[in-house]
């Protein structure tokens, strides 16, 4: 942990370069309004000691009236810039924001289904977005308050030595008394915000899912006992909400009363100086003292938002090293990727494939066979044969660690990814549909005109639910939960032929369907695997009865093959499976 | 819906306002202090009298520290008040949710409901804590400070120092609505931001498969660039608002010094007066420099208000129905013509269902999706309102027992395996927390998903979740089905429950059930023949209505919608079936 921060404070640096510009204007703006801050008491304390207690002769510009308005320049001055500061200012952190988004949209698009199996949707989605948001306040908030403060904290002791360095020190003693109080209230602050943040994502977790799960709970009657469950949590949370607001009631006014004793204490000290019993005639100026007592109310905030700053900062770092360590994952899918663009006419070969995805749990044996373009042809064997291993190894979404494998005679590795997967459509078992229009889904961003869309639905026999839900234009909701899970099963068909693709291959869905819908989906599946390769991952034998070869599929290897009559004949490991699914 | 709220702790509201008060009160009592110890050090050497300078350091001190502890006691109450009402209104809201029909929920976006519990009780306290305690402190210091500058330094000076202020007023509003608006769209692009790296991430598979990562990147890259436009925008616009009002009140603040200056060379204005303004012109600042923030939290406070009043004022199920009563024991279940619609809906889920379920016996129900199976299921279980004199227990009309003992003596099922994030063995146990690790054994291997179990690491520790254990769907399903029988049901629901499990298990299943269950009633809904293959009578229910109905063998005979359904599933449909 130690060792990756300074590394991660260097790269967040490093994000800011082609943006400094911005930047040093911010710099630049935050000078010029800090020095607002320092004059305008200054401007007070001539007026006050000049003309109001010496009473000196006014000309021109140099007098009440001209230094009011120097006031209210300096006002408009520091205000003008502060607000040229703040626009820069969210160019500066949205820029970079935009950048940052894209690179890691564009590195976790290129990942290898590897990686992204290994991180899980839901980290993913984290990194993307509440790891990035948390970084704006880096960007756009931690480094100029940081510049700020600390500039604003220097100029403030600088200004008051030079006014009166006596009087100063006097003041500086509440520096660290006010630093002191404010870490400790903070630290405890911050490890209570801690209880609070874990105590309050519990709560909502528990919200979410008894809401999923309330039909159990009314239909088991635990309505009680999950209320107790919550009402513990509930109450636990009011407690540590309640120590939270105690110490916020606190930080500011016990400030209050150290910048009153500061100010007391200056009083004391101008009045003793005053009557000499400093000894010398070291005089007094009432405007200096005016003055201090603006700038003593000027330490707190700096100082507290320092403190702030430095939780920001840890939590942008943890945030930081989670977005780099995603960055740093290889990005490229295929260290291999070849040139190969032809055009796929569809021979798929394994020659000897060995595949495991972790070390030696080896899922695939040594499997091989040949699909001749045009084919037909099936997968059947029980759950963790590998089935569909078989797939995530033809789309080389996974590389074997042995073997061959071969399109058109060509081998993987010598394929542009682009052109392969273009040219083999994979339907998996579960459909997934994106937010948006049917066409859209069909398309899937590629230039497919209407007919184009309008014949691959027809092929897949959707188009008559589809004309129902609005045509092509019709909607689809979050995960196509709008349409059911069959109709999900034809879209994802005319999505995977729209294309015209030489091979397809298709894992069979293993939800129960009614029978009806289970028949149309039948029916397109027998209408859109013509005229291409096709390879069937099966979970039902019934369906792959016509099928030019079957594999069966045992441990990681071919145990038997051929069609559904030479195997039934056989009477081996295929037939004993038809029997035992005909039992029922 | 605060009635309650109210009347329990409404009471802290009182020394609340009280402390907050008097703490305004002493704040403006700062400036004063520091104008006369100025004021007693602005005179000659010899005139000056230590005994009046200390007597104001003094002050100082002190109305530090009573500033302390009378804000710190009203931000006891009154905030400290805004975290109880938070407590209450979130299980106000939890309790409303379990008790709200499944009729009503069903109807809802699980995700609005929790924005109810996270967003809206969040904005209600924010606007009954820091809402009513800002308005009500600005709006006393501000007119005390206005009151102290008009009696202790000059009402005239005071009048022509605050003209401007309207203005500051003005622009806050004016600026406030424009930042609100560009503030939402940003919160709109951001939901939209969101939703489409949501959508990306899910779906990369798809997106990989077909090659499209570069055109997805371009579509999020869009997104990503109108979220920067509209941030600069709100940028350029809440910019404004500080520095605008910071140049009003230095307007305010140099008329204050020119004027004043003046009037203290002419003598009508002491110089410690003059410090005494500018303090309490600062304390005239900070409440209308929050104005913004104020007026920005009550719009997002009412709204959730209204929307919490909304879900809080369903009507709930009715107190009856959760009451403990002797239900018939063991006895029958008749359902006699019932017909059902969904409150809100124009068609019949349910036309003229009749059944007798004697005690013992097993009811299969058959049909296609959507055709009203699951909703004779929770009708059985009281889960919707039952019309009068179609369900009944025994000789009892169903809706005459309250709901929670129907619920009592049933054993449901649901299709999704619903499990909650929590140990295996809290799952199973769930219907009965007392029940002991044999009974829970006894109904996991029942629902013969022990041996799944205990081949786990953690065995019926291992946590099911997140975190926990990928368990398969069909591991899922019989966990749930051990979480129903660990109470021996008198009867039993199964609601499609076995779809996720291999049709050996399945089998193994149900004899198990047959074994064991002698005497209990059981029903069971599927798509898969198989599983009501044996049953005393099968319903084949179609759009509401029972299209046939009988045992298996006289089905078969009948040669009806229920064979087919038996030749399809048992033979499937060939790779090139004509249709």
């Amino acid at each position: 942990m130690k060792k990756n921060k300074p590394s991660s404070l260097v790269r967040l640096a490093k994000m800011m370069k082609p943006y400094m510009k911005y930047l040093y204007f911010v710099f630049f703006c935050v000078l010029v309004s800090n020095l607002g801050v320092l004059v305008k008491p200054y401007l007070v304390k001539i007026i006050i000691d000049d003309f109001l207690t010496k009473e000196l002769p006014q000309n021109g510009l140099y007098s009440i009236t001209g230094l009011g308005i120097a006031y209210f320049l300096v006002v408009l001055l520091s205000a003008g810039f502060t607000m040229a500061q703040r626009r820069t200012l969210a160019r500066f952190g949205q820029s970079i924001l935009h950048k940052l988004r894209n690179d890691v949209m564009d590195h976790i698009l290129h990942m290898p289904i590897t990686t992204l199996d290994k991180y899980g949707s839901g980290r993913l989605i984290t990194r993307a977005t509440n790891d990035v948001e948390t970084l704006d306040e880096f960007y756009s908030d931690i480094l100029v308050t940081l510049f700020q403060d600390i500039l604003l904290l220097i100029s403030l002791v600088f200004i008051m030595i030079q006014m009166d360095w006596q009087l100063a020190l006097a003041a500086f003693v509440g520096i660290p008394i006010i630093a002191l109080i404010t870490i400790m209230i903070r630290k405890v602050l911050k490890r209570n915000f801690e209880r609070m943040k874990a105590i309050i994502g519990r709560i909502n977790g528990f919200f979410s899912e008894n809401i999923a799960g309330m039909r159990i709970i009314q239909a088991f009657n635990r309505q009680k006992n999950k209320l107790q469950e919550f009402q513990a949590l509930n109450e636990s949370y009011l407690k540590t909400t309640l120590i939270q607001l105690k110490l916020h009631s606190m930080l500011r006014p016990a400030m209050e009363v150290v910048n009153s004793m500061i100010i007391a204490l200056l009083i004391w000290f101008g009045y003793n100086r005053i009557v000499g019993n400093f000894g010398g005639h070291a005089v007094l100026e009432l405007g200096v003292l005016y003055a201090f007592t603006d700038y003593v109310k000027q330490f707190f905030e700096p100082i507290n938002e320092l403190a702030e700053t430095y939780t920001t900062i840890q939590s942008a770092l943890v945030s930081a090293d989670r977005i780099f360590s995603l960055l740093d994952e290889q990005n490229q899918e295929d260290p291999f990727e070849g040139d190969w663009g032809k055009p796929i006419v569809g021979k798929v070969e394994f020659r000897d494939v060995w595949f495991a995805y972790d070390a030696d749990n080896w899922i695939l044996k040594g499997v091989s066979f040949t699909v001749k373009p045009g084919e037909k042809v099936a997968f059947v064997g029980s759950t963790g044969a590998g089935k569909t291993t078989i797939i995530n190894l033809i789309g080389r979404y996974y590389i074997p660690q042995k073997g061959t494998i071969l399109i058109d005679d060509i081998p993987l590795e010598r394929w542009q990814l682009k052109t392969l997967r273009s040219g083999i459509s994979v339907v998996l078992q579960d459909v997934f549909l994106f937010v948006g229009s049917i066409a859209d889904n069909i398309s899937i961003h590629s230039q497919l005109d209407e007919m184009q869309v309008r014949k691959a639905l027809e092929v897949s026999c959707a188009e008559e639910f589809v004309e129902e839900c609005g045509g092509l234009k019709g909607e689809v909701t979050e995960a196509g939960m709008n349409f059911s899970t069959g109709q999900r099963q034809l879209l994802s068909f005319a999505r995977a032929i729209a294309r015209d693709p030489a091979i397809l291959v298709l894992d069979e869905a293993t939800a129960h369907i009614d029978t009806d819908t289970e028949q149309m989906i039948q029916t397109s599946i027998a209408k859109i695997s013509k005229n291409r390769t096709s390879i069937f991952i099966a979970h039902r034998l019934s369906t792959i009865q016509t099928c030019d070869c079957i594999f069966v599929l045992d441990k990681g290897r071919i145990i038997e093959q051929g069609n559904h009559e030479m195997l039934m004949k056989k009477n081996g490991a295929y037939a004993g499976l038809v029997h035992s699914g005909q039992k029922e | 819906m605060l009635t309650r709220f109210l009347k329990k702790h409404g009471w802290r509201y009182i020394p609340g306002f009280v402390f907050l008060l008097v703490s305004s009160y002493i704040t403006t009592l700062a400036p004063i202090a520091l104008g006369r110890a100025i004021d007693a050090m602005d005179m000659d050497v010899a005139l000056i009298s230590q005994h009046q300078v200390y007597r104001q350091a003094l002050y100082i001190i002190l109305i530090a520290v009573g500033v302390f502890v009378t804000r710190y006691t009203w931000r006891y109450f009154i905030i400290g008040n805004s975290r109880y009402l938070e407590n209450f209104l979130r299980e106000e809201l939890f309790v409303k949710l379990e008790n709200l029909p499944i009729s009503y929920l069903s109807k809802q976006r699980s995700g609005d409901l929790m924005a109810y519990a996270v967003n809206d009780v969040g904005a209600v306290r924010m606007t009954f804590g820091q809402v009513v305690a800002m308005s009500v402190s600005g709006l006393s210091t501000a007119v005390m400070a206005v009151y102290s500058m008009v009696t202790q330094v000059d009402p005239q000076l005071t009048l022509l120092a605050l003209l401007p202020v309207p203005v500051a007023v003005f622009i806050i509003l004016k600026l406030g609505g424009i930042v609100r608006r560009k503030f939402r769209h940003v919160q709109s692009l951001f939901s939209e931001l969101s939703g489409e790296v949501n959508e990306t991430i899910m779906g990369v598979q798809v997106i990989k498969s077909f090659a499209k990562e570069e055109e997805r990147l371009d579509e999020f890259s869009d997104i990503s660039k109108m979220m920067y436009d509209a941030n600069v925008n709100l940028a350029d616009t809440s910019s404004m608002i500080w520095p605008s009002i910071s140049v009003v009140f230095g307007l305010c603040y140099a008329i204050g010094l020119i004027v004043g200056g003046h009037m203290v060379l002419s003598g009508r204005l002491t110089l410690g007066a003059l410090v005494t303004f500018n303090g309490s012109l600062l304390l005239v600042q900070q409440p209308v420099m929050s104005l913004g923030r104020i007026i920005n939290m009550l719009q997002r406070g009412l709204a959730s208000y209204k929307r919490l009043q909304i879900i809080l004022e369903q009507p709930g199920i009715p107190e009856e129905e959760m009451q403990d009563a002797k239900a018939p024991v063991e006895s029958d279940v008749e359902v006699r013509h019932l017909t059902f619609r969904y409150p809100g809906t124009e068609n019949n889920a349910l036309n003229d269902i009749s059944l007798h379920l004697s005690r013992g016996a097993t009811l299969g129900v058959v049909g296609p999706t959507g055709s009203g199976k699951t909703t004779l299921m929770h009708l059985l279980l009281k889960m919707y309102d039952v019309p009068v004199g179609s369900i009944y227990l025994g000789s009892t009309d169903i809706t005459k027992i309250p709901a929670k003992t129907v619920r009592e003596r049933a054993g449901f099922v649901p299709q999704d395996g619903f499990l909650f994030s929590a140990s295996i063995r809290d799952n199973i146990k769930f219907y009965q927390p007392g029940a002991t690790d044999e009974d829970m054994i006894r109904a996991a291997r029942l629902a013969s998903v022990h041996d799944d179990i205990a081949a786990f690491p953690d065995g019926y520790d291992t946590q099911v979740g997140e975190r926990g254990t990928h368990l398969s769907g069909g591991q899922k399903q019989r966990i749930a089905l051990a979480r129903a029988l660990i109470r021996d049901p008198q009867l039993l629901i199964l609601d499609d429950t076995l779809s996720a499990v291999d049709n050996q298990t399945e089998q193994q299943i149900l004899s198990h059930l047959a074994d064991y269950y002698n005497g209990k009633t059981t029903v069971i809904v599927s798509h898969r023949l198989s599983a009501v293959r044996h049953a005393q009578e099968i319903l084949f229910i179609k759009d509401g209505q029972i299209a046939e109905r009988g045992t298996h063998e006289q089905l078969m005979a009948q040669g009806g919608l229920y064979a087919r359904m038996y030749y399809r599933q048992a033979e499937g449909g060939d790779c090139d079936e004509k249709e």
